[in-house]
């Protein structure tokens, strides 16, 4: 087993224009896991994806993919990695049934029968032109080839915007049917306003905000960890209190991580809660 | 065995946290006798389109809590145990209680009131078992 993280990043910032679009972002992604990255529009999701896949060069800071520095991937590396962003391109003249057959023979891991049998999931008629796809249905094209060459390595820019529910399971069921090179779990990554679906398979959380980590942490020790607490009166910023909101005039909103919060930072026997993913996403943007 | 997990992803409580719950229930409740297998975790993570991970963690924690066990070839199976004592079983029912509790003060029902109506819910559920199971005969 190899323990170098599936994706490192370290101090990444990018801006454009006079936009900052990445701030200071560090983090890891340990092989095996599935981390969602949210935030609201603009948050920096689909900036981050790009730096990490070497797609958008940074100001400063750099990121590795399986060991390798994302601005100058080996073609091995790239035969592991599977990527479909907002827009897939895909080459709009052929048949879907060639270009899955081009794009396969690309891949030394690819699969011809899982890529028949993706297609039938998610009735994707072969004989189509790609040009008259929908966009929902090239997203499921790009998600049929992205699948098909089994990669070690999946990240996803908010692939399942334009599927509907039944077409979301399948894509959701579908990364889990094959198993990374080193017998491992697949690492995913994926960005997505729909949470109830990143609820399901998420093993790790990333909240971005403005192009800077806002929290980050495995899905299960969040829940249990990151309460809603409300009290009368303010409370002075400090480590373990995340986001602070005036409700009422002697009512407030507070964020807490409850095991970085110092005892007594709240008035006794104020009332926790704990929070779903929707409801800390609202929490902590608001 | 056929457990229906009910997996609600929207909720503050973790799906692994879910799937742990309603096994230890089914188990305190009898529902399901020494020996039953539990789904496969990939058999699960298929039906409720989750991540296999989080089955597996949920499993690994009943099995630390000694209520199932992994058998050869057959996965994960309900042990042999005495049914749950009793102080088990009312801290299962904890949750369930604080809830109707909470849901209660919001009425703005008396504590007498929202007594009252507990005590009525067993008596219909009494009543109903008893018509039911007339003809059983349990040692």
């Amino acid at each position: 087993m190899n323990d170098t993280p599936a994706i490192s990043v370290e101090h990444l910032s990018l801006r454009y224009g006079g936009v900052t679009a990445l701030d200071d972002v560090t983090l890891n992604v340990e092989r095996g896991s599935v981390l969602a990255v949210v935030g609201r529009n603009g948050a920096g999701k689909s900036s981050l994806l790009q730096c990490m896949l070497g797609l958008t060069v940074p100001q400063s800071g750099h990121s590795q993919l399986l060991g390798c520095p994302s601005l100058d991937l080996t073609d091995d590396v790239k035969a592991r990695l599977g990527y479909v962003s907002q827009s897939p391109e895909l080459f709009e003249w052929l048949r879907v049934g060639e270009q899955i057959s081009l794009i396969g023979g690309l891949y030394p891991n690819w699969s011809e029968e899982l890529a028949r049998a993706l297609c039938v999931r998610f009735s994707i008629a072969e004989d189509m032109k790609v040009r008259t796809l929908s966009l929902g249905e090239k997203q499921r094209l790009a998600i049929v080839i992205a699948l098909a060459h089994q990669p070690d390595l999946l990240v996803f820019d908010e692939p399942v915007a334009s599927l509907d529910p039944v077409g979301r399971r399948d894509f959701l069921r579908a990364l889990f049917e094959h198993e990374a090179r080193d017998g491992e779990p697949v690492t995913v990554v994926i960005s997505s306003h729909l949470l109830e679906d990143l609820e399901r398979i998420a093993t790790h959380v990333l909240f971005l905000e403005k192009g800077r980590v806002q929290l980050i942490g495995g899905r299960d020790e969040l829940a249990e960890r990151v309460q809603l607490a409300v009290t009368a009166h303010a409370i002075a910023p400090q480590a373990g209190l995340l986001k602070s909101r005036q409700l009422a005039a002697d009512e407030w909103q507070h964020v807490v991580d409850t095991r970085a919060l110092a005892d007594g930072a709240l008035p006794p026997d104020t009332a926790l809660r704990a929070l779903s993913l929707g409801d800390l996403f609202e929490a902590l943007n608001t | 065995m056929n457990i229906l997990f009910v997996i609600e992803p929207s909720t503050a409580t973790p799906i692994y946290r879910q799937i742990v719950d309603q096994v230890a229930r089914a188990v305190a409740a009898g529902s399901t006798q020494p020996g039953d297998e539990l789904p496969s975790v990939r058999a699960v993570a298929e039906r409720y389109a989750i991540n296999p991970m989080t089955v597996s963690k949920a499993y690994s924690l009943l099995e630390s809590q000694g209520l199932v066990e992994r058998r050869r070839g057959m996965g994960m199976v309900i042990r042999a145990a005495a049914p749950a004592a009793m102080d088990t079983r009312l801290a299962l029912l904890k949750p369930a209680i604080d809830h109707a509790v909470a849901v209660s003060r919001q009425l703005g029902l008396t504590d007498e009131e929202a007594l009252a109506a507990m005590r009525d819910a067993l008596a219909e559920l009494n009543a109903h078992d008893t018509t039911k199971s007339a003809k059983k005969d349990r040692p």
